[in-house]
């Protein structure tokens, strides 16, 4: 009897398929227990209304609950973020300016005191959407300002009225940047939330342990709201704030998913020095490529000579290497951003499409070159950008070849670099005298990248922009409901935008993002919300 | 009288192996100083070689724009880490720019800081040091418990505290280590004045009619320079590395401008595994230029320093 080549191909690929069978009907039975293992960041305190800190949030997307949460698990593709009830069941939008959820039943605060495990109720969301938008401090607030009043009206409903449509309401409530719903008791016992104590919430895990410096440590939630969850019993969190050590941590299989960023990813600079390694020491690793959402911008004084004449601006866009930047920092793996960056992918629009302002987006130094002589700066000017390294080399490196691409077109810039907290105080909210070159927090919407940059006198419109057709359409775009329709106006804001150059903006990185093979049902994402991926996930050692 | 520093100086050039004093005092200065250098190179062959990599140093920070043969900023298309070569001996960093060419501008922030930073220590240091050390008393109590309390604390704490407050910069790096450098230089500098002030010949200056100011200028500075100057050199080594350990956790030059100590920490530890030369070469330079300064401030301190001058096992 003989075999063709193919038959044996069937045959073998039948006896894998079988011999595989068992294992994966196994790993699909969600199973309890055991210990997960993620690096982690220190907070720099607890009270997620008085600071924005991704350290923060993180943090409490272990232990709280929102009103409404994106969806997660290997059902959902990154840059994707699809909204789900968390502490609401459900909820309808009798007008546009009118919202009513109606709560879980049976949702239990984690038993700690002061609330010792009583039941969440609709006053106890009234209570933490009102000290959002009302406790001093919260430099987040701006994101609910449309809201009007909250009420309470019965234990399990609450209603939202806002004064105007809005139409990211829910993916305000949703983003894990912002608004976890917290215990008034524990306000009034703490002052505030800052304290390790103070985290109760009604979350998936409960604060076991917090080392400042050291470790956070979650024990899981027996009452949790969604029965069965979560599957995993502990998860616990070292603070390792530096590259080589989480690296070779992580290489080693300390931690369970990747080190860098929210993401969980690997940096694409050492995964390229590390894979083969891994692939001996971790052969059940998953790995999973989607661009970044921390997007980089050049921001300029657009109310002041020379960043006022639109032809400097997009100069300035012309002179800058994408594709070159791309190459030397990022590996070659990164995504060119235009107004909404590139990894929002059911929002953002592709360079190429940007109509008239594509070209704005080309490497062209002669072009550059001309526009800044026809605005009447043949030799150029002098400028500084204001600058902050976040400790990322990455950073130095993209401003290094930008300050490079600017001299190259007769643009003689010197970085004025300044400490993190005076370049947030300052910099970051618009007060410069040039320019200021960073990243923009990474939010999961585009209208935190829109309105906030782009709308007249909001704190994080680095760029002084004053320009009434896009404010129309910013205003537009928050008022209409119709998914279809606002991604029309999102995109036409963008091709208006690309023209103009208010921002220079820089390609991202692709993340590789990575995990353990024994970690199932988990998918990564982009957001704060490292709890809520692993909520729905177990270990299968 | 003690005979002062130029005073040693000149007994040097009249210990001048195979020459008389009268014959070197006639032969033509290039000559003399070539023979006083080859005489100091036999007798300090260390302190030779520093001074060699101080000179060479020197030479790289003042003609940088002619030996580098790239900019410091100029990237190279296709060059990315680009291994040590003909082209490159250095190799090319992760932005396609010549190492070597960096490695040369970056002297240039060595040197500006060293010198730059010793020389406004130093003089803030002779002020204190030699005012507190000359008048005592009172002064001499408040002055030292202001260093007192200013040396208690640990040196990283203080530099980084200024350099957190001015920010990062040439000028704001200097003005950090000079501070550090004028509060333990003064302590040694009032030493030294006490022990001088306390001669009879100073005494005799006072009792001619001389005022403080004279005292302190014709009889006083010139016998404590020798300790200046051995300070000076034996500090520049520790400056340089002192900036270049502020560059690294990134409180020092601001890029693109290389600094050895900022080439060491950014890039060059992200790529030292794929491009190790990026590391190597930065450290390299770091390594010869502190211990450059420190060979030559050690033999100059034998030389000048009339109680180590047999230290090398010779007797004078």
């Amino acid at each position: 009897m003989s075999w063709t080549r193919r038959e044996l191909l069937a045959l073998g690929g039948a006896a894998l398929g079988g011999a595989a069978l068992p294992t994966a009907a196994r790993a699909q039975t969600p199973k309890r227990g055991g210990t997960a293992s993620v690096r982690i960041y220190d907070p720099p305190h607890f009270d997620h209304m008085l600071i924005i800190s991704f350290k923060t949030n993180i943090a409490l997307s272990f232990t709280h609950s929102r009103l409404v949460k994106h969806k997660t698990g290997p059902g959902v593709a990154p840059g994707t973020f699809p909204l789900e009830g968390d502490l609401a069941e459900s909820w309808t939008q009798p007008n546009d300016t009118t919202y009513v959820f109606k709560l879980r039943r049976g949702v239990k605060w984690h038993h700690k005191p002061p609330v010792n495990g009583r039941e969440l109720t609709a006053e106890d969301v009234k209570y933490t959407l009102e000290r959002f938008v009302t406790v001093k401090g919260n430099s987040n607030a701006y994101m609910l300002r449309p809201m009007e009043r909250v009420e309470a009206v019965d234990r399990y409903t609450v209603k939202v009225t806002l004064k105007e449509p809005f139409a990211w309401f829910l993916d305000m409530l949703a983003s894990p940047m912002a608004i976890a719903v917290v215990a008034k008791e524990c306000v009034d016992k703490f002052g505030d939330l800052k304290k390790a104590e103070a985290v109760i919430g009604t979350g998936p895990w409960m604060l076991d342990s917090y080392k400042p410096n050291q470790s956070l440590t979650f024990v899981r939630n027996p009452n949790y709201f969604l029965p069965g969850l979560p599957h995993i019993d502990r998860v616990e969190g070292s603070v390792d704030e530096d590259t080589s050590s989480r690296l070779a941590s992580f290489t080693t299989g300390k931690y369970d998913i990747g080190v860098e960023t929210v993401a969980g990813n690997i940096n694409k600079v050492d995964w390229v020095q590390i894979k083969d390694a891994l692939k001996q020491k971790r052969p059940g690793l998953k790995v999973v490529e989607f661009p970044g959402n921390v997007m980089s911008h050049v921001s300029m004084r657009t109310d002041q000579k020379p960043f006022s004449d639109v032809r400097v601006r997009q100069a300035m866009s012309l002179a800058v290497d994408r594709q070159g930047l791309i190459d030397a920092v990022l590996e070659g793996a990164g995504v060119f951003n235009a107004a909404v960056p590139a990894a929002l992918k059911e929002w953002a629009l592709p360079v190429a499409q940007l109509g008239e302002g594509a070209r704005y987006f080309k490497h062209d130094p002669a072009e550059a070159r001309r526009l800044l002589a026809a605005a009447g700066y043949a030799n150029g000017f002098t400028a500084s950008i204001c600058f902050t390294t976040y400790g990322s080399t990455v950073l130095i490196d993209s401003a290094q070849l930008i300050l490079k691409s600017f001299k190259d077109v007769g643009i003689s810039a010197t970085l004025e670099q300044k400490e993190y907290g005076a370049y947030i105080a300052t910099c970051f909210n618009g007060n410069f005298p040039s320019m200021t070159y960073g990243p923009q927090t990474p939010f999961l919407e585009p209208d935190n990248f829109l309105f906030a940059q782009y709308y007249p006198e909001e704190p994080k419109n680095q760029s002084h922009i004053h320009d009434p057709v896009v404010a129309d359409m910013l205003v537009r775009q928050r008022r209409t409901f119709d998914v279809a329709k606002r991604r029309d106006i999102i995109h036409e804001i963008q091709r208006y935008l690309a023209k103009q150059q208010y921002y220079v903006q820089v390609p991202s990185a692709i993340y590789t993002s990575v995990w353990d093979g024994a970690l199932k049902n988990y998918a990564p994402n982009l957001g704060y919300d490292i709890g809520g991926r692993l909520t729905a996930a177990w270990l299968d050692r | 009288m003690p005979p002062s520093t130029q005073e040693f100086a000149i007994k040097l050039g009249n210990g001048l192996p195979l020459e008389s004093g009268e014959a070197a005092r006639r032969a033509a200065f290039p000559v003399r100083a070539a023979r006083s250098m080859w005489w100091f190179a036999r007798r300090k062959p260390l302190g030779a070689i520093g001074a060699v990599i101080v000179i060479a140093m020197l030479v790289m920070a003042v003609f940088a724009e002619r030996i580098a043969p790239f900019g410091y900023d100029e990237t190279i298309r296709g060059a990315r880490m680009r291994a040590p070569g003909p082209t490159h001996w250095l190799g090319t960093d992760n932005l396609g720019r010549d190492m070597w060419s960096r490695i040369v501008y970056g002297a240039r922030v060595s040197v500006t800081v060293g010198f730059a930073t010793i020389l406004l220590g130093t003089v803030a240091a002779t002020a204190v040091g030699v005012s507190s050390g000359y008048f005592g008393g009172g002064y001499d109590i408040c002055v030292q418990r202001v260093v007192d309390a200013w040396m208690s604390f640990p040196f990283l704490v203080i530099v980084l505290s200024v350099m957190a407050v001015l920010g990062p910069g040439l000028l704001n790096v200097i003005l950090a280590l000079s501070v550090i450098i004028a509060a333990t230089s003064s302590r040694v500098i009032r030493g030294a004045t006490i022990g001088i002030a306390a001669n009879t010949y100073v005494e005799a200056a006072r009792a001619l009619g001389a005022g403080h100011l004279r005292v302190i200028l014709r009889y006083i500075l010139p016998n404590v320079m020798a300790t200046i100057i051995i300070l000076a050199t034996i500090g520049l080594g520790g400056v340089i590395l002192a900036e270049s350990g502020l560059s690294f956790l990134g409180f020092g030059i601001p890029p693109p401008y290389p600094s050895w100590g900022a080439m060491l920490s950014g890039s060059g530890r992200t790529y030292m595994f794929r491009a190790p030369w990026m590391a190597l070469w930065p450290g390299v330079a770091i390594s010869l230029g502190v211990f450059g300064f420190n060979m030559l401030g050690d033999a100059l301190r034998d030389v000048l320093d009339p109680r180590l001058r047999g230290a090398s096992g010779r007797t004078t």
